[in-house]
């Protein structure tokens, strides 16, 4: 253990700090995938509807805890009462999600953005949604910028060196920055697929 | 024996199953007890404890690192001063896969974490040991329910060890990944954190590599290529920001089928600063 524990300081792992993403990064920095769904009033929403607006897409599932907490705690709602030039829509690709629950769900938490019904799963499996919340950014261009957790606590029990990679995300975009925390490893609930 | 005169009590008691941070309390699907493996511990000796979980059929609750989705199983145990409690060891996880191809490391049926606790020499004879556990865990089906639970257990001392709770302990004691100081570890790493070189004391089979990123990182990718006696892994990682904290480690959870055909596992800790 020590001849590793050795090796790896006079290797600088410093390095290790720095070594940018190699995973598939494919849709991030490039065209978001369209969409069209209906939210929990029966309205059809299109992410074509917003072009030259920032978006953001919260996947949401009113069983999950995850989601419960961040409702409780308001994180969402104040988020995107905060933005208001922001487009903020919720997507509920639950395999038994109905326009009534999502509706129930936003009454519920004073919500004010649409909750789009993806109970069909085409929205989530085009974003690769896999937890609830997840949470992905898409800049005036229409390109996806951001993608993962709404920020590093999972358990909600931060006091301090909490992060909201949302919120800082969008501040970069909104002072004409680079999204420096481009992709995180959402957590949650798994997204309940059919 | 003296011992045998002794009133000896192991309390294994569910205190509390404390109420979830939301609705769903009475839909909940996990058990838990907290076991020792002595009933009477000799004081300079070391005892087992386990937390263990029973978990109903078709729920599933999570490893120390639960994949893409689920919390962790997470149990911390208070102990008297001068009485050292060692880090909770994760039995080898189940590796699931959901729709949506979301990939998940934990437990079905049942799993007993366990944690070794180390009695001081001048620890009193005949003075009961009192330990705390605290437990929280996500069980998940359809649907996720938080659950946690306060759970206390007394050990007595006494001037001879007598086992407790010996066929539980024997059962999940294999599943536990052994650990570097193990001196039964069948392994040898060296190299750069993202090029690592595991070379086994012999030829092995099946070899699957689980991540635990410390907080502040993700594991990206970890490629991992093994032939006979040499596995390779690369772990590709990146920082979320915010500050680095001192002593992050990368651990690793290495698995492979062993010559009788069970399924056994190391655990490393692959320290991540780069020493200034």
């Amino acid at each position: 253990m020590r001849k590793l524990f050795m090796t790896l300081v006079a290797l600088g792992l410093i390095a290790v700090w720095t070594v940018n993403s190699q995973a598939d990064q494919a849709s991030l920095g490039q065209r978001a995938p369209a969409f069209t769904a209906q939210d929990q009033q029966g309205k059809t929403v299109s992410l074509s509807d917003f072009a030259g607006k920032i978006v953001v897409l919260e996947w949401i599932n009113p069983d999950c805890p995850f989601v419960q907490r961040h409702a409780h705690d308001h994180t969402m709602k104040d988020l995107a009462a905060r933005y208001k030039d922001v487009i903020w829509i919720g997507v509920n690709t639950t395999k038994s999600a109905t326009n009534p629950i999502d509706a129930d769900w936003a009454k519920q938490n004073g919500l004010t953005y649409p909750i789009l019904n993806d109970s069909s799963s085409q929205i989530g499996q085009a974003y690769g949604a896999k937890t609830t919340p997840h949470m992905f950014v898409i800049d005036r261009k229409g390109n996806l910028v951001y993608r993962g957790a709404i920020d590093n606590d999972p358990d909600g029990k931060k006091t301090s060196d909490k992060i909201n990679y949302v919120q800082r995300a969008l501040d970069e975009l909104l002072a004409g920055k680079p999204v420096s925390i481009p992709e995180t490893k959402s957590y949650g609930c798994a997204v309940k697929y059919r | 024996m003296r011992s045998a005169s002794l009133l000896c009590v192991v309390c294994a008691a569910l205190v509390t199953l404390a109420a979830p941070a939301h609705a769903a309390d009475a839909r909940q699907h996990v058990h838990a007890s907290f076991l020792a493996d002595v009933k009477t511990v000799k004081p300079g000796d070391v005892f087992d404890v386990g937390i263990f979980l029973q978990i109903d059929p078709d729920w599933h609750i999570y490893w120390e690192n639960p994949g893409d989705s689920g919390s962790p199983t997470r149990a911390t145990i208070t102990a008297p001063p001068g009485v050292a409690v060692e880090s909770m060891r994760y039995p080898l996880p189940e590796e699931f896969t959901q729709p949506g191809d979301i990939k998940g490391y934990g437990y079905t049926d049942e799993v007993m974490l366990i944690a070794r606790v180390n009695v001081p020499p001048d620890w009193p004879r005949g003075k009961p040991i009192q330990l705390t556990a605290q437990v929280s865990w996500l069980n998940c089906k359809d649907v996720c329910i938080p659950g946690k639970a306060v759970l206390e257990l007394t050990v007595e001392t006494g001037d001879q060890n007598e086992n407790a709770n010996s066929s539980l302990f024997a059962k999940w004691h294999p599943r536990l990944p052994l650990r570097v100081k193990d001196r039964t570890v069948p392994l040898t790493v060296d190299g750069p954190v993202n090029d690592l070189k595991v070379r086994w004391n012999a030829p092995v089979k099946d070899v699957k590599v689980f991540p635990v990123p410390p907080e502040g990182v993700d594991v990206v990718s970890l490629d991992v290529s093994h032939a006979d006696t040499t596995t390779t892994i690369k772990p590709v990682l990146r920082p979320l920001g915010g500050e680095k904290k001192p002593g992050a480690a990368l651990g690793l959870l290495i698995t492979y089928e062993a010559e009788n055909g069970q399924r056994r596992g190391v655990r490393l800790s692959i320290p991540l600063q780069s020493g200034g």
